[in-house]
């Protein structure tokens, strides 16, 4: 099955005051969605602190957190597009804060098998204008409209 | 045969990023290689015995194999750079 981005994971106009807030909304999401457990939020919140994942990239800061857990079967992801950035710390320097407007909340079911979301994710990344213009979009619709159309040309 | 290992926090997600990319590259470069993907404590078991390390994060340990970080391949921000910094270590 070919992976595609859900509106039900999207959540544009996000409100949050921390990062905790953000994650634990997203993570709401997800289970909604039966992807994850209930005690999710608290194992990635756990690992930000430990391995940050805020990215600065070309078009925006983002953020990718997540958690290994086994019970997890595919592969998901929950996308927040912050009313306001929150503060991440630096993947590539714990020391530094990153202002995050949009996160990827992962949930991944046996990564080596299941790279495709991950090689998505990692072309997307990379896009500068893509990534703007889910900073102005404000419907989850039109912005899995653009991301799976995003999927299916690199396919 | 160039080994290369390839670490994360769990050795689950953005190693395998990088992985990809990595693989990538090294085929299109034609280098015989071979990857290994853990987690960062793992790294320690390698150590010494492989060509290169890539972790998403930068380390402040010292390792006895060359370290790069490879969260260029993630952000797209200075990744040649990263890209020449590799060949140079293994073709070098």
């Amino acid at each position: 099955m070919k992976f595609q981005f859900v509106p039900e994971l999207v959540k544009t106009d996000l409100e949050a005051v921390n990062q905790k807030e953000a994650i634990t909304s997203l993570v709401t999401l997800l289970r909604k969605e039966g992807c994850v457990q209930d005690d999710y939020a608290g194992l990635v919140l756990e690992r930000e602190q430990q391995y940050p994942t805020g990215l600065q990239t070309k078009g925006a800061a983002i953020a990718m957190p997540h958690a290994f857990d086994e019970r997890i079967k595919d592969s998901h992801v929950a996308i927040g597009i912050l009313k306001d950035a929150v503060s991440f710390h630096n993947m590539e320097d714990m020391e530094e804060s990153l202002n995050v407007h949009i996160i990827f909340l992962l949930a991944v079911g046996q990564a080596h098998e299941q790279l495709e979301m991950l090689k998505i994710l990692m072309g997307l990344f990379q896009e500068e204008t893509m990534l703007q213009k889910m900073l102005a979009t404000h419907s989850s619709q039109a912005i899995c409209d653009m991301l799976n159309g995003y999927v299916q040309q690199q396919a | 045969m160039k080994k290369i290992v390839i670490a994360c926090g769990a050795g689950l997600a953005t190693s395998s990023m990088v992985k990809d990319k990595v693989e990538a590259i090294l085929k299109q470069k034609g280098i015989a290689f071979q990857t290994m993907q853990c987690t960062l404590t793992e790294v320690d078991n390698y150590d010494g015995s492989v060509d290169l390390i890539i972790t998403t994060m930068r380390v402040r340990k010292k390792y006895h194999s060359p370290v790069l970080s490879g969260s260029a391949y993630l952000s797209g921000v200075n990744e040649d750079e990263i890209t020449a910094k590799m060949l140079e270590i293994l073709q070098g």
